[in-house]
């Protein structure tokens, strides 16, 4: 078994036998710089542009820049623009930016211009933070869970289309957590539900930080896309299942409408047989597994009992919440960590996906009988 | 100032002929402008108007009631239709040959060489005084024109000892244009220079201009009318007649000269040089450029001629190919050359909206505009921060570089260098950019380029760099790279220098450009809230880096930050050394071009030093002049001297006390720079080491400390004074600084 490319993101803390449950944790991605950068009328030159300035990190894959405001609110319509490459351009309004202050989008390959804009007239005393950047700085390291990586770009000649197709709904998704940067894949359920672990989302402040990166692939000619980023728009407590490792979350746009969704109604089962995942590893773009990727055993335990299956497909880092698919492209399961024993990795684990299903119905169901309301999820 | 030097096709209306006697529907409508800057050379810039129309059949006339005194130049005078101090004889003998019922002169047939040109007679005669027998309340015809005065600036020799405070504005003059009363315009654009006297430059000073609306007849042998048609087709806006004076009291020898050629390319001809540009337009001059007055601050850090307005001449106005490698961009520029790629395409410059006025009175209107907004960016004068894109980013490079000397917007450090493009592919992942790059700048960099712009970095995280570095090097014997050093705020130590290609520039190709703040005495890296220029001791120089206006995407400007921005006008620099380089030395040259690493060793030791510098980078700011002076040597003495000529006589070698005997005794051809260190009460030299006397070839050593013990030895100079040789002699030790010309001959 060859080692391939590096960080780990889902590990036990000690062997299976010893202990009773693995500790799950998403990806760590980089690291989180302090920088206390206070924008204040000094530095302010004439409206609406009040300010301009870029930034940059050599070698990054992407950074985040976590906004906060002091002193009287800015006015309606005050907001930083952002211009990253890549084609991401986005702003960010500062009357939503809060006590606790607001993570941007990603920005690709660690470089951005940024401007202050408001045309309306600000108090002198606002000051706008910049408070810290979330660098990514984790490189890949060997890794495979059977024989050699097999992980492929998605739209590598080699995969066939409908399989290509069953990775345009799966999102990078990158969060803070704990003081670090993490990454981990979801998909989408709905136009605008999305599923990924609860050890990735499980609380507001993970949600209020999420974005889902949708598009984030190597097309065809091997050039490098970074499609539309959502946010996430509020996080529900009833829609997270520590048990079985699923939280869905709502997201502040309809991405659906141009990527699709996976029908979670409608599952196939785990058997002995081929399996794909379309995944996120590390903070790399989209790939899949596709070969040497079958499962291993149908029921084993995973936070609850007999909750779990094994596979051999290829993941890494980042790769928690991938969906998992069979050859005809029905959803059997949810990835969510996988083992380590010394430097092996022998096994990796999904949910199986009838059992999210089931729990999803029911939590619907709840919902329309205290609400009268159809189910969000279609 | 400036100067229309020459004007292609102005624009015009096409309309059909009319076949009325005397009255006709005109062809083109074209805008003339008087460009004297006395009264006397007004009244001789009308006369040449109205002869050039007259004896072409295209002065437009009109019928009016003389008053009193019944006298014909107080008549045009109260019309509005003379200006200046005096009244022609020979507009006189015009009227008079337009009113034979009331007026008669003596006719003497112009000869041959008077017939050459419509303004050395009036209808293929003499012109003479006429015997006018006119009375209050008769009708007579005269020229119709309506004459609108406009304010312009222009740039004239200063008088003997003036200072702006000496500038008295006329009250018809309207400088509101450039947001300021007329005597502020004057502050602004004459600010105290250093070394100068006052009577030693040029100054701009407002003036008050005439402008009109001529009419032409349709001319079908016309040259001019069929580039017309090429530009505008056949688009009608002139519907009504004018009345047009008829040739009946010319001669027979005018009649029969007149027919055998075009009528309105024989007045263009004669008048081309007041017609205001509405098409393409060959040449302008900086003062015309509505913006530069926001780039002065610029041109004063990098003592760049265009902070004094003056002009390049022909050795630097010589085009040079000049290649930025950057984002990719899809669209032109109203300020900006034309953009060519390698593989054949090229963006033009954008006809139109921008190709309007924008040229004197308007003085840019300088807003933050939203990014896109046509109507706010057809002036070419709209300065827009919210342009940040990539795109935005490739077209400020180029801005600062070549934006076009043209009467709109700004002025590029080389307003002359031909642009190409190259697109980055930044959807490549990072090691196959790097790959992608190499394999670019290897093989599809064309012939004609000689320096190349790379202001960006990429730092590789598996590949090594020996594809990259490969590529940049094969080009030693003919490309500059100018490379940016980059935005962390690093201090990059000579062992962990990664940023490529900014680590390349041991190679002598390879030139990498510091940014610096705008600091003019103390100058230090640049650094803002959120980035700052990286730095090393071995980086070769610095640049300005901090709100550089220059052009960006959709007709807009913007002042940019950043190294990005530093690099370009080390680039431009470059290029204008090629260009004056080859210019001069080009016969001994024996057609060859000038080695990549004579220009790079030209900008590092022609820099400003200063001392705050010291240990953060090898040179100092970019210096424009002191660089691109490839002809002299140039001295700096400490009595505040500065000559500027050809060495006659100089010691061969001096000596240094130093106890470092390789240093001791320098050769007068090997050193580049001698320049006092105030802080060390020492100079400071660039030499070249390691090659033949005098090669440009060798190392270029910097000696941080001589203590010159040649003090007597004389030095002598050949300067020129309007045209005239001056020998100027001075000691050895009285030089605080020396350049040395670009080669020895």
């Amino acid at each position: 078994m060859r080692v391939f490319v590096l960080c780990i993101c889902l590990l036990w803390a000690g062997s299976v036998s010893a202990q009773n449950r693995p500790v799950l944790e998403a990806f760590i991605d980089g690291q989180i710089e302090a920088r206390d950068i206070r924008i204040s009328a000094a530095q302010w030159t004439e409206p609406p542009v009040l300010w301009t300035d870029e930034i940059s990190v050599q070698g990054a894959a992407y950074i985040r820049v976590l906004l906060r405001v002091e002193g009287p609110a800015f006015p309606s319509g005050a907001r930083v623009k952002f211009v990253g490459t890549l084609g991401q351009e986005f702003s960010v309004q500062l009357d939503t930016v809060g006590v606790g202050g607001y993570w941007s989008n990603l920005l690709p390959l660690g470089r951005a211009r940024f401007a202050l804009v408001s045309e309306l007239p600000v108090d002198a005393s606002s000051v706008l933070v910049i408070d810290s950047v979330a660098i990514q700085s984790t490189k890949l390291v060997p890794f495979s869970t059977h024989g050699e990586n097999q992980l492929t770009m998605l739209n590598a000649s080699t995969v066939p289309e409908h399989l290509r197709q069953l990775g345009k709904p799966v999102a990078f998704l990158s969060f803070i957590r704990d003081g670090f940067a993490r990454t981990c894949t979801g998909f989408l359920i709905s136009p605008n539900q999305l599923v990924t672990n609860e050890h990735c989302i499980n609380s507001e402040a993970t949600c209020r930080s999420m974005t889902a990166s949708f598009g984030f692939e190597v097309d065809e000619n091997g050039r490098l896309d970074f499609g539309p980023q959502l946010r996430c728009a509020g996080y529900e407590s009833n829609k997270t299942n520590f048990d079985l490792d699923i939280t869905v979350v709502t997201l502040d746009g309809v991405p659906g409408d141009g990527f699709g969704h996976v029908d979670i109604f409608n599952p196939g089962s785990v058997e002995m047989r081929p399996l794909v995942i379309v995944q996120h590893p590390g903070s790399e773009p989209k790939q899949i597994s596709i070969i040497d990727c079958v499962a291993a055993e149908i029921y084993v335990e995973g936070r609850a009992a007999g909750s779990d299956f094994s596979h051999t497909c290829d993941t890494a880092g980042g790769s928690s919440g991938s969906p998992v698919f069979d050859l005809e492209g029905r959803l059997v399961g949810l990835h969510h960590f996988g083992f380590q024993d010394g430097q092996k990795w022998n096994e990796n684990r999904g949910v199986h996906i009838e059992l999210i299903s089931n729990w999803l119905r029911s939590v619907l169901s709840d919902s329309n009988n205290s609400t009268g309301d159809v189910p969000a999820i279609e | 100032m400036t100067i229309l030097k020459s004007i292609l096709i102005m624009a015009a209306t096409m309309v059909a002929h009319a076949a009325m006697a005397g009255m006709v529907v005109p062809q083109v409508a074209l805008e003339w402008r008087s460009s004297s800057n006395n009264a006397t050379e007004l009244s001789e810039e009308i006369e040449e108007l109205y002869l050039a129309l007259y004896n072409s059949g295209n002065l437009n006339l009109q019928t009016v009631e003389i008053g009193a005194p019944p006298f014909m130049e107080a008549l045009l005078r109260s019309k509005g239709v003379m200006h200046g101090a005096h009244f022609p004889v020979s507009v006189d003998a015009m009227l008079c040959d337009l009113n034979p019922l009331v007026c008669s002169r003596r006719k003497v047939p112009a000869g041959a060489t008077e017939l050459l040109s419509p303004t050395t007679h009036v209808g293929g005669y003499i012109a003479s005084r006429g015997e006018w027998r006119t009375r209050a309340g008769q009708s007579v015809s005269i020229p119709d024109y309506g004459f609108q005065q406009i304010t312009t600036l222009v740039r004239i020799p200063a008088p003997q000892g003036w200072s702006p405070k000496d500038f008295t504005p006329d009250p018809a003059m309207d400088c509101s244009a450039w947001k300021s009363t007329c005597i502020g315009v004057v502050e602004r654009y004459n600010p105290k220079l250093l070394k100068t006297r006052s009577d030693e430059v040029s100054i701009t000073v407002p003036q008050l201009r005439l402008e009109t609306t001529i009419l032409l007849r349709r001319d079908d042998a016309s040259e001019f009318s069929r580039q017309l048609e090429q530009i505008l087709g056949a688009r009608s806006s002139i519907q009504n007649p004018h009345e047009f004076n008829e040739l009946s009291t010319a001669s027979k020898v005018w009649v029969d000269t007149l027919s055998k050629q075009s009528p309105n390319d024989l007045t263009l001809g004669t008048i081309r040089q007041n017609l205001r540009p509405l098409g393409t337009i060959k040449k302008f001059g900086v003062g015309d450029e509505p913006l530069v007055g926001q780039q002065i601050d610029l041109f004063k850090l990098i003592n760049h001629p265009f902070a004094r307005f003056e002009e390049f001449g022909e050795s630097h106005a010589r085009p040079v190919d000049v290649l930025i490698i950057d984002f990719p961009i899809s669209t032109g520029h109203c300020d900006l050359v034309d953009l060519k790629f390698a593989d054949g395409a090229e963006i033009a410059s954008p006809a139109g909206a921008a190709d309007g006025d924008g040229t004197e009175v308007n003085n840019g209107s300088v807003t933050n505009g939203s990014a896109g907004n046509q109507s706010a960016t057809a002036n070419c004068a709209v300065i827009d921060q919210l342009a940040l894109s990539d795109a935005d980013h490739t077209a400020a490079v180029a801005g600062v570089i070549a934006s076009k000397e043209n009467g709109k917007g700004m002025v590029g450090i080389n307003p002359h260098a031909r642009l190409w493009m190259m697109g980055l592919n930044r959807n490549l992942l990072a090691d196959e950019q790097i790959t992608s790059l190499a394999r670019k700048i290897k093989i599809d960099i064309p012939d004609e380029v000689r320096v190349a712009n790379l202001s960006f970095g990429v730092r590789p995280l598996i590949v090594g760099p020996n594809d990259f570095r490969e590529a940049v090097e094969v080009h030693g014997s003919r490309l500059l790279v100018v490379a940016a050093a980059g935005n962390e705020g690093l201090e990059m130590m000579p062992d962990n220098c990664q940023i490529l290609p900014a680590c390349f520039n041991k190679l002598d190709n390879v030139i990498t450009v510091v940014g610096l703040n705008n600091n003019l005495k103390n100058p230090g890296i640049w650094q803002s809230q959120t980035a700052g220029s990286n730095s090393s001791p071995n980086f070769d120089i610095g640049a300005p880096a901090e709100n550089v206006l220059t052009t960006v995407t959709n007709n807009r400007f913007a002042k940019k930050t950043g190294t990005s921005f530093a690099a370009p006008q080390v680039t431009a620099t470059a290029s204008l050394i090629f260009a004056a380089g080859e210019y001069i030395y080009g016969d001994s040259l024996g057609g060859g071009q000038i080695a990549p690493k004579v220009v790079k060793d030209r900008l590092i030791y022609s820099a400003d030093f200063f001392s705050g510098l010291a240990g953060r980078l090898f040179a100092g700011r970019l210096n424009v002049e002191r660089a691109i002076n490839v002809r002299d040597a140039q001295f700096e003495l400490f009595d505040g001297r500065r000559i500027v000529g050809q060495v006659i006589t100089a010691p061969d070698e001096f000596v240094c006390r130093t106890p470092n005997v390789a240093q001791r005794f320098q050769k007068w051809y090997d050193v580049r720079r001698i320049s006092w260190n105030k802080a060390k009460g020492r100079h400071f030299l660039f030499r070249h080491i390691d090659g033949e006397l005098g090669s440009r070839l060798g190392q270029l050593d910097r000696d941080h400390s001589c203590l010159i013990r040649t003090l007597s030895a004389p030095v002598e100079v050949q300067t020129s004074t309007d045209g005239t040789p001056v020998v100027v002699s001075f000691h050895f030790k009285d030089i605080r600084d020396y350049t040395s010309p670009l080669f020895d001959e």
